[in-house]
């Protein structure tokens, strides 16, 4: 769950997020040698068994046992110090931080500490903190009608002074695939939408407290495509859109039907995340996040130039 | 602010400078004469440096690889009949109404849908889930995918291509 670079400690992580139509859960080992070594062992889901990733700094192999490959991927936005303090700051303006009574947790105690939403009064997370180390043993995220969204969770954790490298070698003699190789995005937006080659489009809605943060754009399958993310500091949502009017490919996902502003469009939910798809004056649009279908379709209905 | 108190959420916005300068100097000043709401205020940047602190070294999760699933799955699962087979099997009158029907599907998709998608191009909605989980790594608290893309799929990223990418740090206005 989290990798201070100070500390080294193995333990098990649970993740779990909830949605209405599908949930999705992993449980794995975790090695984590400070200052930036981690390694992740997949117990579940099933078909992940055996795999595990390895985190060298920015570059990360997966290691894919069934494919018999690793995929080195890297992102220069882990490293990206100053998007991280300017999420923070916007962060900072739209939750108040508050503690709860102190904990025990897995033998351990525990700060509680509270986010509560400045403009609905609801808590949206609950992190628990080791109060001895500093380290999130545990979260939770609340969607605004105060169900879980998601938890990660640690168990039998143990800090442990080194753990030997070995560990955090690549196995030789499989196969090397190169994943994508991510940018740091950018939160100069104008600059963005001004690379992105077509006259895009923004909403003119947004829940409050949210604001544009990063944007870069993708060429995915050789069309090109603006990503914009909005956040709040916890909750994002992403706009993308391109000229191409490319179709969206639901496979795997249990699709169902919604109109935007008169406009036919498709969504499917991930987990507690949704993604919206509709096209309106030649863009094909698509919105994807953690909010209800209700705002995302608001903010949906509101995209326009 | 009471007559006794600065008010937490006063104090908090005191705290992350979002106050206006005639209040924020009342704060201060009040700060400087108060030992209880001086505490209090303690308490809150002791609160807020932890959650920075925590913020800075989350690892977060790389959803490293993109997906097409569908493609993949119809062309592996599409080991058609030989051609001969094929053409007695057309001739058949119990394919006829549906191969006009699929005639028909041809003409739309042939003709019409290249309009409406002159590319051709077909996006998996995992390349949208995938990539916002992937921009949202910056975000203190998210959660990025359960279960890691690079290891679900069988594609990688060699058909996705990033173009641009400043790196700059100024917050521009809504597009």
């Amino acid at each position: 769950m989290t990798a201070p670079d100070r500390l080294s400690y193995v333990g098990e992580v649970e993740e779990l997020r909830f949605g209405e139509q599908r949930s999705e859960a992993a449980v794995y080992r975790i090695e984590h040698r400070a200052p930036n070594l981690t390694r992740r062992w997949y117990l579940a889901p099933s078909d992940l068994y055996g795999d595990s990733i390895i985190s060298r700094g920015d570059t990360t192999y997966s290691i894919d046992v069934k494919r018999e490959r690793v995929v080195v991927a890297q992102d220069d936005a882990i490293d990206d110090q100053v998007a991280e303090d300017d999420n923070f700051a916007v962060l900072s303006s739209n939750y108040k931080a508050t503690f709860a009574p102190d904990e025990t947790y897995d033998g351990r105690s525990v700060h509680v500490v509270l986010l509560t939403n400045k403009y609905t009064g609801e808590v949206t997370l609950r992190v628990r903190i080791d109060a001895q180390t500093g380290l999130v043993l545990q979260k939770e995220q609340y969607a605004a009608n105060g169900s879980l969204l998601s938890e990660t969770r640690f168990k039998q954790l143990r800090y442990v002074g080194e753990i030997p490298m070995g560990l955090f070698e690549v196995p030789k003699g499989l196969k090397r695939v190169d994943g994508p190789a991510r940018s740091l995005p950018s939160s100069d937006l104008t600059r963005v939408v001004g690379g992105a080659g077509f006259h895009a489009m923004g909403p003119k809605y947004l829940p409050e407290g949210f604001t544009p943060v990063e944007g870069d754009v993708i060429e995915i399958k050789g069309v090109r495509t603006l990503h914009l993310l909005y956040s709040d500091g916890i909750r994002t949502v992403s706009l993308f859109q391109n000229e191409s009017a490319a179709a969206v490919d639901f496979s795997h996902y249990r699709v169902n039907d919604t109109t935007i502003d008169a406009h036919d469009a498709e969504y499917v939910e991930d987990g507690p995340t949704t993604l919206v798809a509709w096209s309106v004056e030649g863009l094909h649009l698509t919105l994807v996040g953690e909010l209800t279908l209700n705002e995302l379709e608001k903010i949906a209905a509101s995209v326009s130039r | 602010m009471n007559a006794e108190h600065i008010e937490l959420d006063k104090l908090i916005d005191y705290l992350h400078h979002e106050l206006p300068p005639g209040d924020d100097a009342a704060v201060m000043s009040h700060l400087a004469t108060c030992a209880a709401c001086r505490a209090l205020s303690e308490e809150q940047a002791h609160l807020t440096e932890a959650l920075r602190s925590y913020a800075r070294s989350t690892e977060r999760e790389l959803p490293a690889g993109v997906v097409a699933r569908i493609w993949d799955a119809v062309e592996t699962q599409r080991a058609g009949p030989a051609w001969r087979r094929r053409i007695a099997a057309w001739l058949r009158p119990v394919v006829a109404i549906p191969l006009a029907a699929a005639f028909a599907l041809l003409l739309y998709v042939g003709v019409v849908q290249p309009r409406l998608n002159p590319t051709g191009a077909v996006i998996s909605a995992a390349y949208y889930l995938d990539d916002h989980a992937a921009l949202t790594s910056t975000v203190p608290f998210s959660q990025g995918n359960v279960v890691p893309a690079s290891l679900e799929n069988d594609e990688t990223g060699s058909d996705q291509r990033w173009v641009a990418s400043t790196g700059a740090s100024d917050i521009a206005e809504t597009p």
